[in-house]
């Protein structure tokens, strides 16, 4: 009886101190994200951007198509914030409105990439007949400078916001594959993958649901930067009049009409490429420091 | 006695760069329902290869082959298909690994992996599964149970570790539990505790369980029958009192000299077999223990002797068995 009395007390402060534990351990991640202090502004621009483009009817001040003649290439003002085009439109609004369909590109680059990316990389580590298959079309695809092949991809499929999404995923995917199968050829090796299988596990399910979440977080990484390269390489397609067709305003195609004004409105291409260089930024500082916070190999 | 697995002459070959290396040759030995046979030998010799023959853990469009048979209640386990394959293991057979650390997925909690085999096999429901793994780490004395399952395997220490591996394979109440050195990464006290969970389980669950270790006071604590090998061949398998107190192959009378003594003088030196377990690549012609071997002749270089049944329980793999005196 007494016995039994003082386990249960050795367990209550047991388990106070495996509490008190976790606590801490909670709180030293915590002191970790706030001494990476880069990869919270990463996150700010961001979320910031994102909100952009989610509220970007809202804060516009004008219709992004709306074309006063009368108000052509006026600088900055109080009623053009960041002034007009050539054929009046507010660019102000353009620019919200490309935030968000450039902001939208790239997240669905980035979404796609991972979902393909990671199914072909699980497949490859795992089948040999199938790895030297799919790693040989993933590096004929690396081969190609990305910004090449993305305006041949487009000037075969013909120019529309889906088609952009397309070629950008084909130049991206690849390097999100390369990367979860290497990953994945490590975890597979593992005794717990041998013991799912010794435990009656079918392949589909070692493979998608016990070594895809232990590849994930350098995925998640590479997936950051292909949504920065997804943004700059769709700003260059419509710049170049390959990407986004032309009444839509994305951060490319303000550029692209800017270019034939540049002497007489600067803020034309100033506030775009601003624009742009922030996404990317903050995007690329974001994922420097989510790889900071995920690799345990650096901490 | 209900025999459950049957191994008649099983071999197992790897294809390597080297040419094709038999890890294991004509292997036969039988388990039988409630028992704990125990597996011993040096390392190297064939015992984990053997058991993951038993359950085809192998790679074999690429880098195995056997040849025998494995007979589990009468079924041939080596012509099964993959998908039929799968359904035997964890179900019916099931194993415990040596690390159980590098065992569990660190990416879900314990509890998480046990409801997945509950759930592949049984079918159940994700309330219903989660009753069942507590009730299992319940069944595995792990405290605390309805806490412990939402735990991550690194919250938990090593023995906690090697109890939930256990869990997870008693949860489809196998036939067969293939225990591979389960205590050998845990220090002694829980050796013992772990020891003891998988005689008390054998007990109350009546499954045959095939252990396998290097440590001859286990076997000689729990096992009920005994098959040593030597360089992948099964050279004497008995009764576990009869392994220890008669022994008929030299290597298996040199195993039980080589065990330090509480008894007789303070000094004297502790018996060693000599020279070293050669590649296995350069297995010796005639019996594979001769090069060895203190008592062999001519013969025993030439020829390799067959396992022959000396008495109902013990069979041996030597010429000359029962005629030496150790």
């Amino acid at each position: 009886m007494k016995r039994t009395m003082r386990s249960e007390k050795y367990d209550e402060s047991l388990e106070k101190s495996i509490r008190e534990l976790q606590r801490e351990q909670r709180h030293l991640r915590l002191l970790k994200l706030k001494k990476n202090k880069l990869a919270i502004i990463g996150g700010l621009i961001t979320i910031f951007m994102i909100l952009i483009a989610i509220f970007a009817p809202l804060i516009a001040t004008h219709d992004p198509y709306d074309m006063i003649v009368l108000d052509r290439l006026k600088g900055p003002s109080a009623a053009h914030l960041f002034g007009t085009d050539a054929t009046g439109r507010d660019v102000f609004s353009r620019v919200l409105y490309g935030t968000r369909v450039s902001m939208f590109i790239g997240f669905s680059v980035a979404l796609y990439s991972m979902i393909i990316g990671m199914v072909v990389g699980l497949f490859a580590s795992y089948y040999k007949v199938l790895d030297s298959v799919l790693m040989r079309i993933c590096d004929g695809l690396t081969a190609i400078p990305s910004s090449l092949l993305a305006v041949a991809l487009m000037s075969a499929l013909g120019a529309s916001e889906k088609n952009v999404i397309i070629s950008l995923v084909a130049v991206s995917f690849p390097k999100v594959a390369r990367i979860a199968r290497a990953q994945a050829m490590v975890v597979k090796e593992q005794t717990y993958i041998e013991a799912m299988k010794a435990s009656g596990s079918g392949t589909l399910r070692i493979l998608f649901r016990h070594i895809a979440p232990n590849v994930l977080s350098p995925v998640i990484v590479q997936v950051s930067f292909a949504f920065a390269n997804a943004i700059i390489t769709e700003a260059a397609l419509s710049f170049l009049g390959v990407g986004v067709p032309i009444p839509q305003p994305s951060w490319g195609n303000i550029l692209y009409e800017g270019k034939e004004v540049i002497s007489k409105a600067w803020w034309m291409i100033v506030f775009p490429g601003a624009f742009t260089a922030a996404a990317v930024l903050g995007l690329n500082i974001l994922g420097d420091g989510l790889r900071d916070l995920l690799d345990p190999h650096i901490n | 006695m209900e025999r459950i697995l049957q191994i008649e002459n099983l071999s197992t070959s790897f294809k390597t760069e080297r040419g094709i290396v038999k890890a294991i040759e004509g292997v036969s030995f039988d388990v039988y329902k409630g028992e704990i046979l125990g597996i011993v030998g040096e390392s190297g010799c064939g015992k984990s290869v053997t058991s993951q023959s038993v359950m085809r853990l192998y790679d074999e469009k690429y880098q195995v082959q056997y040849t025998g048979k494995i007979l589990f209640n009468g079924r041939n386990i080596l012509s099964l298909s993959e998908k039929e394959m799968q359904n035997v293991r964890g179900n019916d057979i099931a194993m415990v690994f040596q690390d159980a650390l590098s065992a569990l997925n660190p990416v879900f909690t314990v509890g998480h992996q046990i409801m997945d085999t509950l759930k592949i096999h049984q079918g159940m429901k994700k309330a219903e599964a989660r009753e069942k793994a507590v009730e299992m780490l319940r069944l595995v004395g792990i405290p605390d149970p309805e806490k412990r399952v939402d735990q991550y395997p690194h919250e938990l220490s090593g023995g906690m570790r090697q109890r939930v591996m256990i869990a997870i394979a008693l949860c489809c109440q196998p036939m067969l539990l293939i225990a591979d050195e389960p205590t050998t990464a845990l220090d002694v006290t829980i050796q013992a505790q772990i020891m003891d969970l998988i005689l008390d389980l054998n007990k109350k669950l009546d499954m045959g369980v095939m252990l396998i270790t290097h440590d001859l006071s286990v076997v000689a604590e729990v096992c009920s029958r005994v098959a040593v090998m030597y360089l992948g061949q099964i050279v004497e398998e008995a009764e576990v009192n009869t392994i220890f107190d008669h022994p008929l192959h030299p290597y298996t009378a040199g195993l039980m000299k080589s065990v330090p003594k509480m008894e007789g003088e303070r000094d004297e030196r502790l018996y060693q077999i000599k020279g070293m377990v050669p590649m296995l690549n350069q297995i010796p012609k005639g019996c594979r223990f001769s090069p060895r071997c203190p008592y062999a002749t001519e013969k025993c270089h030439k020829e390799m002797p067959e396992q022959r049944r000396v008495s109902e329980t013990q069979s041996v793999r030597c010429f000359y068995a029962g005629e030496i005196d150790y």
